[in-house]
């Protein structure tokens, strides 16, 4: 009889067993930890709006969110070809960074060091062309002066670093004439792709940035330029901590955010002022997301309702309180990008310019302008901030569902309103614009609105004569 | 001729020499004035009495003593069966908000503060405004007051400046026993006794160079959860009762 074919003595089948147990164990709580990640994520909080019209709170800004990053697929001016397009959507600031590998900025070392800014003017005037101002990544090690010629690495010689900074800041803040340029010290200097440097050893972001507070000292007699950092990934507190005690030169600070979940962009602002607080003069430093989407790969949720309604779902948590700037994650795609996964509120010259849903978000929302009021009810899907401008009120609601295709019908109410009769108004982005009659019985309106699947929308009331 | 000439000599000195000495003493007096904590906050009225049903509101008023103030962080604790906060917003003397206003049963929180560091808040006035409705009765007057995670941040200053707050009291009419009467009472905020170490700079350009020290006795916010007790609890169960079970046949 072989082995394959002899009964099993009941202790070897007992130890078969355990092991069996044990190897499968994990697989088995994996399935019971993902049922019950499903099961909780089907449940959620309806909304159940309601606008006070008697608590009126501080004025709307709507210019944070006219702020965009363009990424550096092609080492070319990729905004020229849709110049016009961004124009339309009236830009503050427009990021760009790859600024000293992509348009041969600096040659030689040391006492032989040249500059030529001719190509990078070209993509600054296109960005002042917009009615922007730059927002300029210094980034990345010209391949001139860096270790091995490698651009994610240290300079050979970090004077040749702080030169750079200086040349860089004198030219556009000083020969350019261009006030308020936001010079960020490098791009995710945290992800490998761009160097992995850390916060010490031999790749330390502190020494770069120290060098290029250095050079950006040096500069006088232009116009006012602020220089910041980290431009990280994500919000790290060591990063923010150590700059903030380095003892360089901090005028802002920054970093991207790729998260779906929107209510994570407040919270990252809450524990920035948190850890701040024992920095004085540095906690009311001006916060800068220059990079945000729902996510940092590439994805055909980019072209769809998903991206703008996670759009909107972020102004909205960002409407008070909030950074100076939050920069969409990019105004074009990037080549050979046809199946529509491009990052970009534009599609690529070559794929037809088409703007994709998100690119309507930004003038969509600028309609909310005035004094916000208080909104009370939010659910788990369904968000929205209010304003009062002249005798017009306007609630923004916006159904945003991470996960899903979430629908809903909204209860809405404005209360404390002056008893009369009212045009009750409902404007969804891509969707309908309907204007109903309502009367404000004690002082209060209230409709149902139904959200389809991420839609976003303007309630607007106003009193009829 | 020569005495004149030295005579002039010394004059020209000291017509340079003295502005830039009293300049200087200046600077180190106002640098040594600044050097303690001196703000104070105060809930304005500090006694009031409304009805049931009433809506009202409170100034949140700062007094920075000799304090430049950036950034104010206002937790405020009631009784949530008597009184709803409806909203919490800035006041004329804060002009930024660096954390929006939050209402919740019994809580309501803002973070405010300066323009810039150029414009730091100095003096007295209303830094936020909180309306809230009475919901509830009580037999004792409801104090609203700050919480201990109200911090108040200083230029030059390494600790917080806040160095005491003043509640407000509010009698709920028909709810109040006689002879129950309630004084607001200032509440003196703890000091560390140690952590101020460094040297305080003033900069007034953006080129400021100031060090930021991390400092010690500022409250500090418990971190969030993560993760569930509960499903953690659950997968351990299952595991467990699987486990068992399988050992049980196999044995």
């Amino acid at each position: 009889m072989s082995i394959w074919t002899k009964p099993a003595s009941s202790k070897f089948t007992s130890f078969v067993s355990v092991v069996a147990m044990l190897a499968f164990l994990p697989l088995f709580l994996l399935a019971v930890y993902k049922s019950v990640q499903l099961i909780s994520r089907a449940a959620g909080t309806a909304a159940n709006i309601i606008i006070d019209a008697g608590a009126v709170l501080e004025p709307i800004n709507t210019d944070f969110y006219h702020a965009f990053a363009q990424g550096g697929e092609e080492s070319t001016d990729m905004l020229a070809p849709v110049a016009s397009q961004i124009k339309a959507l009236s830009p503050d600031y427009i990021r760009i960074d790859h600024v000293f590998d992509h348009y041969d900025v600096v040659s030689g070392s040391g006492g032989s060091i040249s500059f030529n800014f001719s190509k990078l003017d070209g993509v600054i005037d296109t960005i002042l062309s917009t009615g922007a101002k730059p927002v300029i990544a210094l980034s990345y090690m010209p391949s001139s002066i860096a270790k091995d010629g490698i651009i994610i690495n240290p300079p050979n010689n970090w004077d040749d670093w702080a030169r750079v900074i200086e040349e860089t800041i004198r030219h556009y803040s000083g020969t350019k004439n261009i006030a308020n340029i936001f010079y960020e010290v490098w791009n995710e200097p945290d992800l490998a792709q761009f160097g992995s440097w850390k916060m010490g050893g031999d790749k330390n972001y502190l020494t770069l940035y120290h060098y290029a507070s250095i050079g950006a000292s040096r500069v006088s007699g232009v116009n006012r330029f602020f220089l910041g950092g980290p431009a990280t990934t994500g919000l790290y507190r060591n990063w923010m901590t150590g700059i903030a005690g380095s003892g360089n030169r901090i005028d802002f600070f920054s970093w991207h955010t790729y998260l779906a979940d929107p209510r994570r962009y407040m919270q990252d602002q809450q524990n920035f002022i948190t850890w701040m607080t024992p920095y004085p003069s540095l906690v009311i430093k001006p916060t800068l997301i220059t990079e945000y989407g729902f996510t940092g790969d590439k994805s055909t949720l980019y072209g769809t309702t998903y991206a703008a309604a996670h759009a909107a779902a972020i102004i909205r948590q960002l409407i008070s309180g909030g950074p100076m700037y939050i920069f969409s994650f990019e105004p074009v795609d990037g080549p050979n990008q046809e199946s529509g996964s491009g990052w970009g509120l534009i599609t690529h010259p070559a794929n037809g310019k088409k703007p994709k849903p998100r690119y309507y978000v930004y003038n969509f929302i600028d309609q909310m302008k005035g004094n916000r009021l208080q909104v009370t009810g939010e659910g788990t899907w369904v968000t929205g901030f209010a304003s009062q401008n002249n005798d017009i009120r306007r609630l923004l609601l916006i159904n945003f569902d991470k996960s899903g295709s979430h629908t809903e019908n909204v209860p809405v109410a404005f209360i404390n309103l002056i008893p009369g009769t009212y045009n009750w108004r409902e404007r969804v982005l891509f969707g309908r614009d309907a204007v109903f009659e309502e009367t404000a019985n004690n002082g209060e309106i209230k409709r149902d609105v139904y959200m389809s699947a991420q839609t976003i929308a303007i309630i607007e009331i106003s009193k009829k004569q | 001729m020569r005495k004149t000439l030295a005579f002039i000599v010394v004059g020209i000195t000291a017509l340079i020499l003295i502005p830039i000495i009293m300049v200087s003493v200046k600077h180190q007096q106002d640098v040594r004035s600044r050097a303690a904590p001196a703000t104070t906050l105060t809930l304005l009225p500090a006694q009031l009495q409304k009805n049931a049903g009433d809506t009202f509101t409170l100034d949140i008023h700062i007094d920075t003593g000799t304090n430049d103030v950036t950034l104010a962080k206002i937790d405020l604790i009631f009784d949530a069966t008597a009184l709803e906060a409806l909203s919490i917003t800035n006041g004329p003397l804060a002009p930024r908000i660096y954390s929006p206003g939050t209402v919740s049963p019994g809580n309501a929180g803002i973070s405010i503060g300066a323009e810039s560091e150029l414009k730091p808040i100095s003096g007295s006035g209303t830094i936020a405004v909180i309306r809230l409705k009475v919901i509830g009765t009580s037999a004792t007057p409801v104090s609203l007051q700050f919480s201990s995670a109200t911090v108040v941040s200083g230029l030059s200053e390494t600790i917080n400046v806040l160095t005491g707050t003043t509640p407000a009291i509010l009698t709920i009419a028909g709810g109040q026993s006689q002879g129950t009467t309630l004084t607001p009472t200032p509440t003196l905020t703890p000091q560390p006794t140690s952590g101020l170490t460094s040297t305080p700079t003033i900069s007034p350009t953006p080129t400021s160079t100031q060090s930021g020290t991390l400092v010690t006795g500022l409250t500090q916010e418990p971190l969030p959860q993560s993760g569930s007790i509960e499903t953690t609890l659950l997968l351990i169960g299952i595991a467990s009762f699987f486990i068992i079970s399988g050992l049980a046949i196999s044995l």
